[in-house]
């Protein structure tokens, strides 16, 4: 269980970057976390944008507020030079597709391979198939989501920044698993934690902690 | 960037369009007066005044005179024919005065130092020209277009774009149309520059700001001037020439302000984070409270 609250001192931060193709959703997502509203004339995303909120995990023990630090980050690829000053020590990524974009799948695995090389080992990374509302129109089914999360090992949902679906799940799940994994921790300097459990990749997500979910 | 027309409720419509006259009345006086480079060194300072230019027809005058004139020409002649050169064009803006350059421009064509763009002679001044190789992609799908417009990039960004300047879905459709082809006519002839995220909003402000004043093709000069010129570093493939500039705005902003420099960087927001990357490369036309309302 999740609840939003205004950011205090003990809030702990983590860092999260959005990354994928142009017009996936990736501003409407942050926007739709953050804002808990859909902007139906979102600009293009020029650079990168910042926002963040905080959400109390009350079923964690001890309760933990986590305060999420979103860089939200431009589509075009002249922009992916820039991209590693904004994954470089992110607690999380969300690699972000459109469900009606064959190419855009294409793409985010360009991402997750381009974070398997160069991002911290310890950063999750989430792949997020938004515009889920649009089923009449989807080119990536879930099962095809499903298999490259397996594959590499991510958490994986499908969302709908339009209408909500799952983008409050994805925050709060994956504030859990940065604070299961020690990426983030109370009262702990981030780095040393991560410095303490740095594992190669492919060997960071145990199978049972992988969450396929989608209550599209 | 200029702001739009004042909207000052104490200021009456009539005393608004009597200052629009003055000012567009100096503009002609000083342009009739002096000699090309003067006049284009007059023109930077009335964009670096406090309050800038107030009026969209003077700027339609100052920046197409600041873009398409070429000083090399200019002891020609000392007095343009006012008939010529501001002539009331006017397409629907029901202002006093404005602009007909791309009109009146016709034949003895010269090259431009480093492009393939061509100039002529208007009233004794040199101008530019509009790119030489026509748009042939229409409103649809751009045909063989060089890859340097990266198109489905551009037709993304085109589909969610104007939204604050014209409320109207209609008009909405139809400036976008536009900016599009402003924007593939002018790269489709430059092939070492390339279509970025943000150069949409900065040609669709420029369309919104001077369109109505100036014929077409003055205004695809006038933008195609911006990409090769002014926008030039930021149209080039990677973001190399660019981070130079980036960095540049941060060591500025350390000499004017070491106490909001020093703060940025405590909040790892120093130069490597390139936080001025929107405003710089859209010409401050990217604003973040208009980007998120």
């Amino acid at each position: 269980m999740a609840s939003a609250s205004p950011t205090r001192a003990k809030d702990i931060p983590a860092k999260i970057v959005v990354l994928g193709e142009s017009a996936v959703g990736k501003s409407s997502l942050a926007l739709r976390f953050v804002r808990r509203d859909f902007i139906p004339n979102q600009e293009a995303t020029i650079g990168a944008s910042f926002l963040s909120r905080s959400v109390s995990l009350v079923d964690e023990s001890p309760p933990v507020t986590i305060k999420f630090e979103i860089w939200d980050t431009a589509g075009q690829e002249r922009y992916r030079a820039l991209a590693p000053m904004y994954y470089r020590g992110a607690a999380g990524a969300l690699v972000v597709y459109d469900i009606t974009s064959a190419d855009s799948l294409r793409k985010a695995e360009s991402w997750i391979g381009e974070l398997r090389r160069n991002a911290d080992p310890q950063t999750v990374v989430v792949l997020v198939g938004n515009k889920c509302d649009l089923e009449s129109m989807r080119q990536v089914s879930i099962q095809q989501g499903q298999d490259l999360a397996e594959k590499e090992e991510l958490l994986f949902y499908e969302t709908s920044a339009k209408d909500g679906t799952n983008v409050d799940a994805l925050f709060t799940n994956l504030g859990k698993t940065l604070l299961s994994r020690g990426v983030i921790a109370s009262g702990v300097d981030r780095r040393s934690t991560m410095s303490r459990n740095l594992q190669p990749p492919g060997s960071r997500t145990p199978k049972s902690e992988q969450q396929k979910r989608c209550d599209c | 960037m200029g702001k739009k027309k004042s909207h000052n409720p104490q200021v009456s419509l009539n005393t608004q369009d009597r200052k629009e006259r003055v000012l567009l009345n100096e503009v002609d006086r000083v342009r009739a007066t002096l000699p090309t480079p003067a006049y284009l060194a007059w023109c930077r300072q009335q964009c670096r005044k406090r309050g800038g230019l107030e009026f969209d027809s003077v700027r339609a005058v100052i920046w197409r005179d600041l873009l398409l004139l070429i000083p090399q020409a200019s002891s020609t002649s000392l007095t343009p024919s006012s008939s010529g050169v501001f002539s009331g064009v006017n397409n629907n803006s029901g202002r006093a005065s404005s602009v007909n350059a791309g009109a009146s421009i016709a034949g003895n064509s010269s090259s431009n130092s480093n492009t393939t763009t061509t100039s002529s002679t208007v009233s004794g001044r040199h101008f530019m020209l509009a790119p030489s190789v026509p748009y042939a992609g229409g409103t649809g799908d751009g045909g063989a277009l060089s890859p340097n417009c990266h198109l489905t990039v551009l037709d993304c960004d085109i589909k969610r774009s104007l939204w604050h300047l014209y409320p109207n879905d209609t008009i909405r459709e139809e400036k976008r149309q536009l900016v599009k082809s402003l924007i593939m006519r002018c790269l489709s002839h430059r092939p070492q520059l390339h279509y970025y995220q943000g150069l949409h909003e900065v040609v669709g402000f420029v369309e919104y700001t001077v369109g109505a004043h100036v014929p077409r093709e003055t205004l695809v000069a006038m933008v195609d001037q911006l990409l090769s010129q002014h926008f030039y570093a930021f149209c080039h493939q990677n973001m190399k020439s660019c981070e130079g500039i980036l960095h540049g705005v941060h060591f500025a902003l350390k000499v004017q302000c070491p106490e909001l420099a020093a703060m940025l960087e405590e909040l790892q927001l120093g130069p490597g984070t390139h936080f001025a990357l929107p405003w710089v490369i859209t010409w401050f036309t990217h604003h973040l409270a208009e980007s998120h309302p």
